[in-house]
């Protein structure tokens, strides 16, 4: 893992005393709230509807044992003994108070840990496919790249006050798990004819009131000219970007509008105006970052494991939670192992302080001591040995951290919903737990087969229901809450949005309405086929038929 | 503003989150208070306006933040909102009964002792 | 207003003139449209410029050696085209006194000099409520940023690059 040099130490030391700073300006008024907001924001720390909120970052998704510990301690000691895994691979605590939020933060850079830019209109925390350096399929390593934008987008002078916010994705898989159409701006790191890694750079995808998929504005930008490109799209950005109308501020708007031939002029033409070779060393401070993330001493072992064939054979349960939750590591003898954390009618993404701790633990003892967090709101193990499996299970169901649904339908991405966020229109977390509580039976979700489904409490989409096999968004309609629920949707390398089935139904209604689009499903699939490809390959029309049914019924 | 343009549905009550804290506040006879039985209710426009101005100038003073009122029909419980978004912000989220308002009470009791 | 700098507050030598004025101003700033009558009309050294965000580095670029000062409006301080406007100007190779004028708060004062500004012409309610010693010590919050070719300060990167030197040289 990347470790923090010295200057990486001073900074986020310096970040804190800022915002100290800033925190004790607010309460003696020389910061309004309307001056602080953007402040307080651009460090993670919003006002949600019971309490402040704080978001901490976990750049590209990676977190460590030491780090998963500290932040259990900050849940209890200032909060209320749990946090939330988010879809942008953080951490929020829900109940922080304004005045220990400079100490929370001190303890976190004790760990190499921040909350620079979780939040605010300025580059976010970049996100990585959860895989990252495990992955078989990948070309290379994201998270070299990912920790260069992160430091390069700290504190940055000229993008802070943006039109609106800018989220970064980076994979170097062949796979898509890092929902990279769907960012501000995301790279891909490919190869071109002559075999060179470079990076195929996206522009203007995003979800929220206007969904767009991003589209490739650059093909292959050789390694060493990152950090120049990357400028000169913020600066044509944070120049023309909308700033007349909130819901048409993001760069996605900016691209549709102009197109993506006159915007790719626009960052051709800045590049012109800057020096055309990056500043900064790119090759050296790649490999400098590179390696922190090589010293992972594995063991040479069989591809094979006799130990885990044999568990798998003799313990039906656990071979269920090895066919769903095991990823194959680049690496013989290896697996990365995806942890639920959506308990059948549990909340998704939580995770209690004594879980953590023991989870701490557990990546210690059969993980190198190094954890992934997935935009899918479910932890990894990434480098645990195949002979190690059962042992680890075993030590998982003791801590009901071993629920055999990842990728299954109750696997379900929710934002936190009315039940905190001051911004969403209902409650997103109650209706996850309703359809968890339907279909929770471990045969029936094996049935059915992968399944996604994504809610959102707003049309901001945190919960990313546009791209959701099944998407729910939550509104309010004639005082009450109210859900429409889309179809089609992919978060995959396929990406696609979700078509609208019809008009919203209560939060009563959800479960049926979800019921008898799967009972369609199930009805209509051919031998293996999964359900997405039933969708695509029936058309969304047949399964509006089936859906409005259930709204015939209930009337 | 006019009373008479006044979209407002009374009887109304003043909420707020405390500044330091961030904790859910109503403006009662006392002052700011957690307790949403001890809000004010205010009966008429006249009395709303006070309120209003009230939470405009608390905010000034840096005690309170999103200050604003909230519509509410009298129960023998007390006051009880209108619109579910303001049930959830007074009651605490739903699906952890046991960390709304109990828990803050519980905490100011702890805190007590 | 007040003018805040790098050493603190001081008096401004600029004023304003507007179209039409037929007050001499020793060192006037004017609107954009009045520039080209203003430098035909007189000691080209000391005219400043007021501009809105929006404007464009072609617009100025061909006065740049006459211009003593480019006035830079931020419409409120969460607007931050100001500063890449500032940044594009450096690197088309303005030198004179770049200014920001506007609601810009003492938290922002880092940014803005790393971008390229000199001053900040900020409304009095916002100079009061935050004393120059706010915008001091924010100014100075970060002492190594990041980002390289920003700033008079070094960065973290170049700091990075010049230690690999030493060792290799070592």
């Amino acid at each position: 893992m990347y470790k923090y040099d010295r200057f990486d130490a001073h900074f986020v030391r310096e970040r804190v005393a800022q915002f100290r700073d800033q925190v004790e300006r607010r309460l003696e008024g020389s910061l309004t709230e309307d001056e602080f907001k953007p402040l307080r924001l651009q460090n993670g720390l919003y006002l949600q509807l019971h309490a402040y909120m704080l978001r901490i970052a976990v750049p590209y998704g990676v977190l460590s044992a030491v780090q998963l510990r500290q932040l259990a301690l900050i849940a209890d000691r200032y909060d209320r003994g749990y946090g939330h895994f988010t879809t942008r691979q953080n951490l929020q605590f829900n109940w922080p108070k304004l005045v220990d939020v400079p100490e929370i933060l001190d303890l976190l850079a004790d760990v190499d840990m921040h909350c620079i830019q979780t939040s605010g209109n300025c580059i976010r925390n970049v996100t990585a496919d959860q895989f990252a350096g495990v992955a078989g399929d990948e070309i290379e390593d994201p998270r070299p790249v990912a920790e260069l934008i992160r430091q390069w987008s700290s504190h940055h002078p000229e993008f802070s006050f943006l039109p609106r916010k800018f989220k970064v994705a980076v994979s170097g898989a062949a796979h898509d798990r890092a929902l990279l159409k769907a960012h501000d701006l995301a790279i891909r790191i490919v190869r071109n004819e002559a075999g060179e890694a470079g990076y195929e750079v996206l522009v203007g995808g995003g979800l929220g009131r206007t969904p767009m998929i991003g589209k490739v504005v650059r093909d292959f930008l050789p390694k060493g000219e990152l950090l120049p490109y990357l400028e000169a799209v913020m600066r044509v950005y944070n120049a023309e970007g909308r700033r007349d109308n909130k819901y048409k501020a993001r760069i996605k708007i900016l691209v549709h509008e102009i197109g993506v031939e006159a915007f790719q002029a626009r960052v051709e033409a800045e590049l012109r105006a800057i020096e055309p070779i990056s500043p900064v060393d790119e090759t050296a401070e790649l490999a400098r970052i590179a390696e922190a993330f090589d010293t992972i001493d594995y063991a040479r072992l069989a591809p094979r494991s006799e130990r885990f064939e044999a568990a798998r054979a003799r313990d039906a349960r656990f071979a269920a939670w090895a066919q769903t939750s095991i990823f194959t590591h680049r690496v013989d003898g290896y697996a990365a192992v995806t942890v639920s954390l959506k308990p059948v009618g549990g909340v998704p993404g939580d995770m209690t302080s004594e879980q953590m701790r023991l989870f701490a633990d557990l990546a210690e003892r059969f993980s190198l001591g190094e954890i992934r967090v997935t935009h899918a709101q479910n932890l990894v193990l990434p480098h645990v040995r195949l002979d190690d499996l059962h042992a680890l299970w075993l030590e998982l169901a003791d801590a009901e951290l071993a629920t055999d649904n990842v990728g299954l339908i109750t696997d379900i991405i929710a934002c936190p919903g009315l039940d905190y966020c001051a911004l969403a229109t209902a409650r997103s977390i109650p209706i996850a737990q309703a359809i968890s509580m339907r279909f929770g039976d471990a045969v029936r979700q094996a049935e059915i087969g992968p399944l996604q489904i994504k809610i959102s409490g707003c049309i901001n989409a945190c919960g990313h229901h546009h791209v959701g096999h099944i998407g729910i968004l939550g509104l309010e309609k004639r005082g009450q809450e109210s859900y429409q629920i889309t179809l089609g949707g992919d978060a995959t390398e396929n990406a696609a949005i979700g078509e609208l089935l019809g008009p919203g139904v209560t939060a009563q209604e959800v479960p049926d309405a979800i019921e008898r689009i799967v009972d369609h499903y199930l009805a209509r699939r051919l031998a293996d086929e999964p359900f997405i490809d039933a969708v695509r390959r029936l058309g969304v029309d047949e399964f509006r038929a089936a859906f409005l049914g259930t709204q015939d019924e209930a009337a | 503003m006019a009373v008479s343009t006044k979209r407002r549905l009374l009887p109304v009550i003043l909420i707020a989150n405390d500044l330091r804290s961030g904790d859910v506040v109503f403006y009662g006879d006392d002052g700011w208070t957690c307790d949403l039985g001890r809000a004010r209710v205010a009966q008429d426009h006249g009395a709303a306006d006070d309120l209003e101005a009230t939470g405009a100038r608390s905010m000034a003073r840096q005690n309170v933040v999103d200050a604003y009122l909230i519509e509410i029909e009298p129960t023998t419980d007390g006051p009880r909102p209108r619109h579910f978004r303001e049930r959830f912000k007074t009651t605490g989220p739903t699906i952890y009964p046991h960390l709304g308002r109990r828990f803050g009470a519980a905490q100011a009791a702890a805190a007590g002792e | 207003m007040k003018l805040l700098d790098r050493d603190g507050v001081r008096a401004d030598t600029f004023s304003r003139a507007t179209p039409g004025d037929r007050d001499l101003h020793d060192r006037p700033i004017v609107p954009l449209e009045s520039l080209e009558t203003q430098l035909s009309s007189r000691e080209k050294r000391h005219v400043g410029v007021e501009v809105s965000n929006v404007a464009s580095v072609e617009q100025l670029a061909p006065h740049f050696d006459d211009l003593a000062l480019i006035a830079i409006v931020f419409p409120a301080y969460s607007d931050g085209r100001g500063f890449t406007l500032a940044r594009r100007l450096r690197n088309a190779g303005f030198r004179g006194v770049l200014r920001a004028v506007g609601p810009l708060i003492a938290d922002q004062f880092a940014h803005a000099l790393a971008c390229g500004f000199d001053e900040i012409e900020a409304p009095d309610a916002i100079a009061e409520r935050q004393p120059y010693e706010q915008w001091r010590r924010a100014g100075a919050s970060i002492s190594l940023p990041y980002q390289q070719g920003y700033s008079r300060a070094n960065s973290i990167f170049e700091q990075r690059r010049l230690a690999r030197r030493g060792e290799c040289n070592a």
